[in-house]
């Protein structure tokens, strides 16, 4: 599921209601798991929203690089 | 008996926020917002009245979800526990359980929410049951004793009944059912009680 995120954020910001839409995941989950994704520092909030918006999310390097390594490892480079 | 005072959260009021671990990972209230949501708390995992009421809330969980409801379980338990658990209803009752459960090993939300009953137990929550609409304040609560399961068919209704009424600005009548008629909100003025007429219809007009 995680990678699943990190690779419909790899071309641009995406909100999380667009990422539920698009991985099929409910929106709680995704949620949770950009939470989660954000504190070990693989994917970071773009751009200030007011308190209640889903932020759109980015990539962070650190991001890049475990989604580029999770693809070398299924021999997908 | 206990001096903690006992607070609980009222309706109309924002739900309490919390972050916890659960079956499916670290959870917020926070990430329900945008669906109804219904919180529910479970004395134990493993205990027999509350394996009824999994199952019946599995079963019942794709009605709730086609109201936009999502349910969250929660219990004074480990994540492990509750996955052993899980597991155990869905080998021995063929009934996966498809929403997660909160594992509150510190009583931190449990205490927040009022699910802790003294008198009853001080290491177990009792059978609370809080319906979240999707800006996050609590709409409706209902709470069980350990001993008695709650009947799931009125949650589904509950939750039915909230959805229509919010999306009509009408109100449900006693043992309403969905389908039936909603009421018309009482006229506030003398002026609309004028315009409704005479008879009972003044003050209860239904709506088809």
């Amino acid at each position: 599921m995680a990678r699943d995120l990190l690779t419909a954020l790899e071309p641009a910001p995406v909100p999380a209601p667009v990422l539920a839409s698009a991985t099929g995941l409910p929106l709680w989950r995704v949620r949770a798991s950009l939470r989660e994704l954000a504190g070990q520092d693989l994917v970071a909030a773009s751009g200030p929203l007011s308190p209640g918006d889903d932020a759109p999310h980015v990539l962070t390097e650190t991001g890049r690089q475990v989604l580029d390594l999770s693809r070398a490892l299924d021999g997908e480079e | 008996m206990s001096e903690t005072p006992i607070s609980l959260p009222r309706l109309g009021d924002f739900a309490p926020d919390f972050e916890a671990d659960s079956t499916h990972g670290r959870l917020s209230v926070r990430d329900f917002r945008g669906s109804w949501l219904v919180l529910f708390s479970h004395p134990a995992d493993f205990t027999p009245v509350c394996t009824t009421e999994f199952v019946a809330l599995a079963k019942a969980a794709d009605r709730l979800a086609a109201l936009n409801c999502q349910l969250l379980g929660l219990s004074i338990d480990s994540v492990y526990s509750h996955i052993a658990w899980l597991r155990t209803i869905e080998a021995q009752f063929g009934t996966a359980i498809p929403f997660p459960v909160l594992a509150d090993h510190d009583r931190a939300v449990a205490t927040r929410y009022g699910m802790l009953m003294p008198g009853e137990s001080s290491t177990e929550a009792s059978r609370c049951l809080f319906v979240i609409d999707p800006d996050g304040k609590v709409r409706a609560m209902i709470y069980y004793p350990m001993i008695v399961g709650r009947n799931i068919e009125e949650v589904v209704r509950l939750v039915t009944a909230l959805t229509t009424t919010a999306a009509a600005r009408a109100a449900a009548p006693a043992d309403w059912q969905p389908g039936q008629a909603l009421l018309e909100p009482a006229p506030r003025t003398l002026e609309g009680a004028a315009e409704r007429g005479t008879g009972a219809d003044w003050f209860l007009k239904q709506r088809p």
